[in-house]
């Protein structure tokens, strides 16, 4: 299953986003999330979504998009997870 | 012989005698091994339980850092702890202990080094300060697994003197507590924040000394002289009792200024002026209250600000300012708005680096362009108000309409707040900093939509004479006693009490023994200072009568140049001595 998502936030994956991304994947334990920034000029690296220095060195910015991949064996928590990062980047991390 | 006498700059006065204790930074030496079968596993669980230790450690500190400095400042050891936990470090490093079959320290050090470079040669200045944390973590990690304990500075058995690179914000944060007896840097200035904070935690400390951690061993007997800057290793017995000697007498001096802690500031003719203290963060209210401080005359607020990707919320801050409000009730506080230049923020607000910061987007300006910013300060501030006594001072004001500006933002703020159903105190005053010449020359004009003023004389001095006293080859230039800058200072407090209003001082000058009467003779009504420099300043007030302060203004007043008018105070001092 995979989404593209736009970055909302100001700051973009900085640490504190990032760490809250990590937080809620790793709650994730048999599902595996690759994530990777759409960029026009270049296809960006892909990152483990549970590795916190992977998301920073994404290095994305406020208005980037992410396509995020989620693949494991059981569909209803590979949604559950898709809708709860969706949440999380809509809701700016929490950031005002 | 080495040299054993170092000269610094003086960062926090104060002689202390003591075992150095150097907190090491510099690289390790990293020994490639090549592991046998059976070692591989073993490899790989020392890696772990280092891993372990170092996440207690920065449980340990975020602890810390939560209770005193809240939530917001330990999100980033949130963020460490998950780095260790993080797949890419953690994962790759135990396959290549497999793999390659050497020892942890040597993969586990190429690993972190390959990740921090990756972050340190990124376009953007927030990752690649990301890369120097991970290169940090590398090194609390590697200490753990060479077994050289990091000093954690809460678990100090004998007083020490700290020895240093640099401190970081959580290094000084431990300090207060622990057996520190003092701290010397290779890094930092007079107006650094370490340096800051060592005045107001009363510490003594030398900043800017290039290489000492190079000439300094741990457990070398070490004498730091706060007041000259001079730090001496392993003194002679001769040079030692002469500072023994000398330490005692001030600790006397200490002790006779500690008794005039309840006493006010009155002079032997009946003048009584306020001494209060400038602090930085609200731990210091403790202390302002033990010199005898009457109230707060400078909350610096931007340390809620530093140190962090994001802003400020509304809550935290009021948190913060009500926290203060109480502390120091039955006296005031006086929190000065955002007093930042817009580099400091950049990363929050966007803005971009100015050719000359000095004169650029800072204090007011900025605030009055970034208006919710300034709003939510204001708010936060207001609904802190009716915990105690607030006042609130616009930083950097030049002309009389900024404050035009800023109150009816202020008046719109309180609007909003009464729709809101929030309290707050009506009588809230508003006053503004006096720290360019051009508000320096208005202050007639400003004094009239105030309540107060106060005469920021760092920035005075610097803006009258042009002159950054950070730069080596001009800072001789700066003199508080310059003709220009007292006749500034005087005009400013004539026309503050022409208009009805009090007039405060809260730079450097405001805690200096020689200056006192000369800011007592021009009619100060409040000076505001470090904690540390109260008790000498009351001394010097209840010392003296108005008419000997005004004689003294009278006459330095006519005298052209800062020399002679040092060698008129020196000569008012001996005559005070004696």
């Amino acid at each position: 299953m995979e989404k593209n998502i736009e970055l909302k936030n100001r700051l973009g994956l900085h640490a504190r986003p990032a760490a809250l991304f990590v937080r809620l994947t790793n709650q994730y334990k048999q599902i595996k999330i690759k994530v990777r920034v759409l960029r026009s000029e270049e296809e960006s690296e892909e990152v483990d979504g549970k590795s916190i220095m992977g998301l920073m060195m994404l290095a994305a910015e406020a208005g980037s998009r992410l396509l995020v991949k989620i693949s494991g064996d059981k569909d209803k928590e590979e949604e559950e997870l898709m809708t709860r990062i969706e949440e999380l980047i809509a809701g700016k991390f929490g950031e005002e | 012989m080495e040299k054993i006498i170092h000269h610094g700059i003086a960062a926090s006065p104060g002689i202390v005698i003591g075992k150095a204790l150097i907190l090491s930074q510099e690289d390790f030496c990293i020994k490639m091994r090549k592991l046998q079968d059976k070692e591989i596993e073993q490899e790989i669980i020392r890696f772990q339980e280092a891993l372990n230790t170092t996440k207690q450690e920065l449980i340990a500190i975020r602890d810390k850092v939560n209770g005193r400095l809240g939530t917001k400042h330990a999100t980033i050891f949130e963020a460490y702890l998950l780095v260790l936990d993080d797949p890419m470090l953690v994962k790759e490093t135990i396959a290549k202990i497999r793999k390659e079959r050497m020892n942890v320290e040597y993969v586990f050090s190429q690993t972190i080094s390959k990740f921090a470079h990756v972050f340190t040669s990124m376009g953007d200045e927030y990752l690649r300060e990301r890369g120097r944390d991970i290169q940090d973590l590398g090194k609390r990690v590697l200490h753990n697994l060479l077994g050289e304990k990091k000093h954690s500075l809460s678990q100090l058995k004998e007083e020490v003197i700290i020895i240093a690179n640099d401190l970081t914000p959580s290094d000084t944060v431990q300090m207060r507590e622990e057996k520190i007896l003092g701290f010397i840097t290779n890094m930092g200035g007079k107006t650094s924040h370490t340096a800051i904070m060592a005045q107001s935690l009363g510490i003594p400390a030398i900043v800017g000394l290039k290489d000492i951690t190079a000439k300094v061993k741990t457990g070398d007997e070490i004498i730091l002289d706060g007041y000259e800057g001079i730090v001496v290793i392993n003194p002679v017995r001769s040079l030692l009792e002469e500072y023994e000697k000398r330490n005692k007498k001030y600790i006397e001096i200490k002790k006779q200024l500690h008794k005039l802690k309840d006493l006010p500031a009155v002079t032997l003719d009946g003048r009584e002026v306020q001494l209060v203290a400038n602090i930085e963060i609200p731990d210091e209210v403790e202390l302002a209250l033990e010199s005898g401080a009457t109230g707060i005359g400078l909350f610096r607020t931007e340390f809620i600000y530093l140190n962090r990707a994001d802003l400020p919320g509304e809550e935290e801050q009021t948190r913060v300012y009500r926290n203060i409000a109480k502390k120091i009730a039955p006296h005031s506080v006086v929190l000065r708005t955002l007093d930042l230049g817009g580099d400091k923020l950049s990363e929050q607000l966007g803005t971009n680096t100015e050719t000359n910061p000095f004169l650029g987007l800072r204090g007011i300006r900025l605030c009055l362009k970034y208006q919710d910013l300034f709003r939510a300060q204001l708010r936060a501030i207001l609904q802190a108000s009716t915990s105690g006594k607030i006042k609130i001072m616009y930083p950097m004001i030049s002309t009389v309409e900024e404050i035009k500006k800023a109150n009816h933002i202020l008046d719109q703020v309180k609007d909003e707040l009464k729709k809101e159903h929030i309290d707050f105190d009506k009588d809230l005053e508003v006053g503004a900093m006096i720290e360019t010449p051009s508000a320096a020359l208005t202050a007639d004009v400003i004094a009239r939509e105030v309540d107060f003023l106060s005469i920021g004389s760092n920035d005075l001095i610097q803006y009258t004479i042009a002159v950054d006293r950070g730069n080596e080859n001009v800072a001789y230039l700066y003199e508080p006693l310059h003709p220009s800058i007292l006749r500034q200072i005087k005009y400013v407090i004539e026309a503050g009490h022409r208009a009805g209003k009090l007039v405060g001082m809260c730079g450097e000058m405001a805690g200096e023994p020689e200056l006192a009467l000369i800011l007592l003779g021009m009619g100060l009504d409040e000076f505001s200072m470090g904690s540390a420099n109260i008790p000498k300043i009351k001394k010097v007030i209840r010392e003296a009568t108005m008419n000997q302060a005004k004689g003294i203004v009278n006459k330095i007043l006519d005298l052209p140049t800062v020399e002679a008018i040092k060698k008129l105070i020196k000569q008012t001092h001996i005559r005070n001595e004696e």
